[in-house]
């Protein structure tokens, strides 16, 4: 393949291999994405799904009316908030998955999510 | 994990939802190959017979001396597995991640079966615990196997039909099914179930005509590439194999109640995917909003069931409906586009849809089986949650990373594209030995391929909503 291709060609292939190179330089480095959250009566303020990229180290504060358990299904990490103090959920995305984040409450009862995690590839 | 963080329902999955380019890459790959598919296939006429040759396995020495006994061996630890399952559910912890019985009916058998059945051949028809358990009781009290009651003919399939259902709603609606003692208990009344029927109409009559996982995996283990049959005392065992889906190629008639219970496997599967979408919630919300149906739910939640229960069932109920009616229609419409000399029997059209399912069932239920079905290595050590550590594996974790989003996103695709063409294929060959001329059965293809590509389209925009539920 070498020896038909032409000088544009391989400048255009180099400029590719550094491109991806920063990209690959990019993603290495960890980001650090935070997020405030605020909730209202048990339910969520605003877009109930949050991004990340896998790797990020990350940072979700948690404000909200009421005193309420929070639980990260899938990593099972817990915030509690206790108002007016916020809540400091943090940890590293290293699953990639929609994960939900519900409210912790005993016996029976309807589960549902008060906001998702997405960890993206 | 701790006891607390296990409060939340059973079998929670997190897959990501499939990127729209990929969602839309592969709704067009499927008309794109449907077309493709049509056009080589439909010039032949003959095109079925290459499909339908199969290897009789049994007529190698090796295999017949080994299949018996492997036989009973498999049938054997099953029966073990059975009783170990309902004594975990009653006796042991009541704690849905700690007892045996929860990851074992719903992931290995329910998930793992299927895929088996679908994917290699119909195992539980040789496996099945209930006819060896009964069986086996019969020939120590040594009582005749039946009464020899005659099983009404009218009553067709239908007798799965309400069994498969009951099970569906059970697996989607039933707030007890992580509770071990319920589920155990549910087991045990539907063993009994069977028995009692068993003893007044005979095995055979239990198994072709009432057991819902009989049938629902004869269903899917048509689309696979074994056919298995254990001995009968009217036929001897069947090992044959042959290609993918040429099981749904079969020649009997298919009574209505057939075409029921495949058209209400097919509604649960898509169904359980549906109720996890955030247009499902969409609808929950516009439901409690309007005044009739708000007050019509609030007075049936005095029943027992709460009021997103009663919302689910009706909804469960309205798809495999909305599905026969669908394709009543459909049959309606391809037998006009036929010719008027077409009346010809379109039941055993169902079967053409399968391989849409099983594809959609593997894409679907995969990451469930891969990760939380890890479940069964610490179970396997401590099935009763006494802390027990049999193998040592007692306390390990499920891997949450073992499926890669790109591996489940490409994978599902993919199943779902092959799937969806080796349904064109079925239906037409199907079409082909339903009528007359060349012409009729091209024209009967049309509604059935506008039929599949809504249907693979539904499943694929399935896969690319977050779930909600």
């Amino acid at each position: 393949m070498d020896t038909v291709m032409t000088n544009p060609n391989r400048l255009r292939l180099r400029l590719i291999a550094l491109v991806a190179l920063v990209t690959i330089a990019g993603t290495d480095a960890v980001a650090s994405p935070q997020f405030s959250v605020e909730l209202v009566g048990g339910r969520i303020k605003g877009d109930d799904t949050l991004k990340v990229r896998q790797g990020d180290q990350v940072l979700v504060s948690f404000v909200s009316d009421q005193p309420i358990v929070l639980h990260l299904h899938g990593y099972d990490i817990d915030a509690k908030v206790a108002p007016p103090a916020p809540a400091l959920l943090t940890f590293k995305a290293d699953v990639a998955g929609r994960f939900p984040v519900h409210e912790h409450r005993h016996g029976a009862g309807n589960h549902r999510a008060v906001m998702f995690i997405e960890v993206h590839p | 994990m701790t006891a607390s963080a296990h409060a939340h329902g059973f079998g929670q999955r997190f897959d990501l939802p499939l990127p729209l380019w990929l969602w839309l890459t592969g709704a067009g790959a499927t008309i794109v190959l449907t077309f493709a598919a049509l056009a080589l296939f439909a010039r032949r006429r003959d095109f079925g017979t290459a499909f339908l040759c199969s290897i009789d396995l049994l007529q190698f020495a090796p295999l017949r001396r080994i299949a018996h006994p492997l036989a009973v061996v498999l049938r054997t630890i099953c029966c073990a597995l059975f009783a170990l399952t309902l004594a975990a559910g009653f006796f042991g912890n009541p704690d849905a991640y700690a007892n045996l019985i929860v990851t074992m009916v719903w992931i290995l058998w329910w998930v793992g079966m299927a895929f088996f059945c679908a994917l290699v051949g119909d195992l539980w028809e040789v496996v099945n615990p209930l006819p060896t358990l009964y069986r086996a009781a019969v020939r120590v009290i040594g009582c005749r196997e039946s009464l020899g009651w005659a099983y009404p003919a009218r009553l067709g399939a239908w007798p799965a039909v309400a069994l498969f259902f009951a099970f569906a709603w059970a697996e989607l609606v039933w707030q007890d099914k992580d509770v071990p003692r319920a589920l155990a208990t549910a087991l045990l009344a539907y063993a009994a179930l069977s028995w009692v029927s068993m003893l007044l109409f005979g095995v055979e009559v239990w198994r072709s005509r009432a057991d819902a996982f009989a049938m629902a995996f004869r269903v899917l283990g048509r689309f696979a590439p074994l056919e298995l049959r254990s001995s009968t005392p009217t036929e001897p065992a069947r090992l044959r194999l042959r290609p993918y889906a040429a099981g749904l190629l079969a020649n009997e008639p298919v009574p209505n109640s057939m075409a029921a219970f495949v058209l209400l496997m097919l509604a649960t599967v898509t169904f359980d995917g549906f109720h996890q979408t955030p247009l499902m919630e969409r609808i929950e919300t516009a439901a409690q909003t309007s005044r009739p149906v708000a007050e019509t739910l609030f007075a049936l939640s005095a029943t027992g069931l709460d009021e997103t229960q009663w919302l689910s069932t009706a909804l469960l109920l309205l798809f495999p409906l909305a599905f026969v009616l669908i394709f009543r229609g459909v049959g309606a419409w391809m037998l006009r586009l036929a010719g008027s000399s077409a009346h010809a029997d379109l039941n055993a059209m169902v079967w053409s849809l399968v391989p849409i399912a099983v594809a959609y069932h593997l894409a679907h239920y995969a990451t469930l089986l891969l990760t939380t079905g890890q479940f069964i290595i610490p179970l396997a050590s401590d099935p009763f949650g006494w802390g027990w550590n049999l193998f040592g594996t007692r306390g390990r974790a499920v891997d949450l990373g073992f499926v890669s989003p790109a591996v489940y996103w490409y994978g599902a695709v993919a199943l779902i594209v092959i799937g969806h063409v080796l349904a064109v294929i079925v239906a037409h060959v199907e079409a082909v030995r339903r009528f007359a001329s060349h012409r009729a059965a091209l024209l009967s293809q049309l509604p059935m391929v506008v039929l599949m590509v809504a249907y693979t389209s539904l499943s694929l925009w399935i896969m690319a909503q977050p779930i909600v539920g």
